[in-house]
Formats: C-alpha cells, sequence, structure tokens
C-alpha cells in the first residue's frame, strides 16, 4: 500500500500509515471481490496493481472534491462512501469530457485533416472503452496526436483525455482564426510562375550543393503559396523541407498548414514536408494553457 | 509489484489454518485428515504457490475447495493426501494463470477432479503434463486418444 501517496492519494495526516494501509486494503480487497464477481478468489498481480491505481485516483476525485478535508474515519464503511463519492465526481467528468468530444467531433467534420480525426475517433473509442468502476486510472485508448508539449503524462484516466481534447479543441482554434484574405497578405504578390519556369526552379534548386544555396534560390523565386507547396513536394527532402519551413513567417506557416488540410483525405507529399510543417507548428506555438485545470 | 506482498499475515494464516482443520470433518468420512503440521506447511505452500505465479488472493484459497473436489477420491490415500494437496493447489494457480481468469475457481476444480479421476488415473505427475487446452478438452468430454 505505500504506493498510494504515488498514485495520487494521499489521504488524511490524522491517521497513522498504519491505518491508512489497513482501510485501503480492506477497500481493495473488497474491489478485486466485486471485480471477480466471486469467480475468482485469486487475481494476476497486474490486474490487482491496475484496481489500486484505479482506487486511488476515485479517492483522489472523491478528497478534491471535499476540498482535501479527512474524513471523519476510515472504517470500512465511510471508505466505501468516500469512494462512491469519487466515482460520482469522475462521472461528471466523464460527462464534461463528453461534451468536449461533441464539439471536437463537429470541428472535425468540417475538416480534412486526417490525423486529427483519427484523434477524434480514438477518444470515442475512449469513451466506449473506459471503466470508471474499475479501471478509472487507465487511458483504453491510443492518445498520440503530437501535442508540444506533450500532455502531462502524470494525468490519468478521464484528466487525461479532458485535458487531450481541450488540446485539440485549442488547437483547432488557432487554426481557424486565418483571415479569408491572408494569402494575399501574407505573399508579398502572391503572383504565380507559369508551369516552365516552375519547373526550371524545380531543377536548379535539385542542383544545389549547400543547403544555404537552395534556400536563398527559394527565397529569391517564391512568391505564391502554391509555388511554395509545389517546391516543398519537389525539391525539399528531411531536414532541408524543415530548414526552408522556418524561413516562412508563422502566417505563410499557417497558409501552407490550410492549404494541407484541403488537399483529398490521405494525401501525403513525396517529400512529407507537411509532417515537418506540423512538427513546426506545434514547437512555435508552445505550451498551451487548459482554461479549468481539474486534474 | 512491490507495494503488496504475497506472504500472508499472522491472522490471514490462522484463518486458513482454521478453515483446513474444519475441511477435515468432510475428508475423514474418506480416511483422509490433515495433521497441524501439514496444514501449516500447505498455508505457507499456498503464499509459495501464489508467489510464483504472481497473483494475490482475496478470499480464504482454493484448498478447501480442492478437498471439497478430491477427498473422495480412491487415488488418494492417507500417505499421498498431503503432497497430492500441495501439487494440486500448485497446478490450481498454474491453470487459472493459463486460463488468464476466463475459467472460474469452481470450473477449473471442476475440470481437474474430471482428468484427475479419467485419463489421469490419479497421476499428478500426467496432470502437470497437460496443457490448459487439454484439461479444458478432455474434461469436456473430448476424445481423451485423440488429446495422448
Amino acid at each position: 500500500m505505500e504506493g498510494a501517496t504515488e498514485r495520487g492519494y494521499a489521504p488524511a495526516k490524522r491517521f497513522d500509515d498504519a491505518e491508512i494501509q489497513r482501510a485501503l486494503w480492506e477497500l481493495l480487497r473488497r474491489r478485486a471481490v466485486r471485480y471477480a464477481k466471486g469467480e475468482s478468489s485469486s487475481l494476476p498481480n497486474e490486474r490487482v496493481n491496475s484496481l489500486f491505481t484505479s482506487l486511488c485516483f476515485v479517492l483522489r476525485a472523491a478528497s478534491r472534491a471535499k476540498g482535501f478535508t479527512p474524513p471523519d474515519s476510515l472504517e470500512p464503511d465511510v471508505m466505501e462512501s468516500l469512494f462512491w463519492q469519487g466515482e460520482r465526481e469522475l462521472e461528471k467528468k466523464v460527462k464534461f469530457g463528453r461534451e468536449l468530444l461533441r464539439l471536437a467531433h463537429a470541428h472535425g467534420q468540417r475538416l480534412k485533416n486526417e490525423e486529427y480525426r483519427y484523434a477524434i475517433a480514438e477518444v470515442e473509442s475512449f469513451f466506449a472503452r473506459y471503466d470508471i468502476l474499475y479501471f478509472a486510472a487507465d487511458i483504453p485508448c491510443m492518445v498520440d496526436y503530437p501535442f508540444s508539449p506533450p500532455v502531462d503524462e502524470s494525468l490519468s484516466g478521464i484528466d487525461y483525455i479532458l485535458e487531450y481534447l481541450r488540446r485539440l479543441l485549442k488547437e483547432r482554434e488557432i487554426e481557424e482564426y486565418i483571415p479569408e484574405n491572408a494569402e494575399n497578405i501574407i505573399f508579398s504578390d502572391n503572383a504565380r510562375m507559369d508551369d516552365e519556369a516552375l519547373r526550371r526552379l524545380i531543377a536548379e534548386l535539385g542542383e544545389c550543393r549547400h543547403l544555404s544555396d537552395k534556400l536563398a534560390l527559394a527565397g529569391r523565386a517564391l512568391h505564391s503559396l502554391s509555388d511554395a507547396f509545389e517546391v516543398l513536394s519537389s525539391a525539399f527532402w528531411g531536414d532541408e523541407a524543415t530548414a526552408l519551413l522556418n524561413t516562412f513567417s508563422e502566417g505563410e506557416l499557417l497558409l501552407l498548414a490550410r492549404a494541407v488540410k484541403e488537399k483529398p483525405a490521405g494525401w501525403h507529399s513525396a517529400t512529407g514536408w507537411e509532417n515537418r510543417l506540423l512538427k513546426l507548428q506545434r514547437e512555435k506555438r508552445g505550451a498551451i494553457s487548459p482554461k479549468t485545470p481539474e486534474a | 509489484m512491490n507495494e503488496f506482498s504475497n506472504s500472508l499475515s499472522i491472522a490471514q494464516k490462522k484463518a486458513a489454518a482454521a478453515e483446513l482443520s474444519r475441511c477435515n470433518e468432510l475428508s475423514s468420512r474418506f480416511g483422509l485428515t490433515l495433521s497441524d503440521e501439514q496444514i501449516e506447511e500447505l498455508v505457507s505452500a499456498r503464499a509459495g504457490a501464489l508467489g510464483d505465479t504472481g497473483r494475490m488472493e482475496f478470499g480464504g484459497g482454493a484448498l478447501p475447495k480442492l478437498i471439497e473436489a478430491f477427498c473422495d477420491s480412491a487415488y488418494i490415500t492417507q500417505e499421498s493426501y498431503a503432497d497430492t494437496l500441495l501439487e494440486l493447489q500448485d497446478s490450481f494457480y498454474y491453470f487459472k494463470n493459463e486460463s488468464e481468469d476466463s475459467i472460474s475457481d469452481d470450473e477449473l476444480i471442476e475440470y481437474m477432479r474430471d482428468m484427475f479421476e479419467g485419463v489421469c488415473a490419479g497421476s499428478l505427475e500426467y496432470m502437470s503434463q497437460l496443457t490448459l487446452d487439454e484439461l479444458c478438452r478432455g474434461a469436456r468430454g473430448g476424445d481423451y486418444k485423440e488429446l495422448f
């Protein structure tokens, strides 16, 4: 039971460690018996460990709701009651999470960004699989949308997903603030090259020995979003793409990102620059503070 | 799992020993009893078996149920009784893990009993060589010859 504090549940200081351990053990025993539905008198250690982590997560939710005031006693019935209070607190969070998901889903419907949609689908599966009764600290879905910085790994269960959803929504808010005429404002004259000139430029870029020459040539020649898009898709590979993208302004990067999202689902460039762009944008964006840090 | 100990507390050991002692009432009808020393050994072995199989127990353990299921077996004598229980206990936790807990305690004991009385003819060595699949299929009335 020494792991309770590490799992986020630090019960009242008015009780000594032995009392707390006995109370937690009894509560865990009851949870394990219910989980096994009377069919098994033993469980694998890993399962017990997960049950205990969940138990501490639920108790922490209850404790927080009570302003971290200590319970009157550690008697089994009192602890059971505390546990169920924690469950109710988590149910409220789940309800709020479903509401955030609905908003994120509505955003996703309007987008062609497959990565975003995939992230939303995964969060949907979280709500389908989330076992609030026994494994409330688990995150039963893939959460690999690349935020920068990443979602705090110390968060668990629904707390993690709420933060994940807030980040997804926040990201969309930022990207949707691109004004309609941004393309003309951001690119100096937005004059596209004709096809022949563009082919020559791509060939010349391919012949550059040094990256600095390549970047300088691109900087001189590119004046439109569509040309930048073509050149990135044909002449800048790997770190070269990142280097070129780094010469663009935040607004230019946003326009490029929007252009990528307008491509059909599943589109990928030959050079893969769009992945570099995504990473770069997140790095530039930096930390985003959640609105209601309940975790 | 460092937070929990597989070793039983003194109170748990006493409770387990008392429960095994009570089982003597049933098994003695078939000429089988456990001495206090044997009971103590079985209780200690239970913690060992749980540790070896990476499991934790929340109830009274499997031994009382194993005694109830096996005490009328013609293959068990007073001389072999305690050792048989030790091996049955080990097998029980082994198969429990193998089944990934998809089989209840009662079902598993029933399968073990069916095979022990059937194709194993009381041979624990034979039973220890069975896979879970063989145990379950055999006990459900499958063709033993096909299995062995």
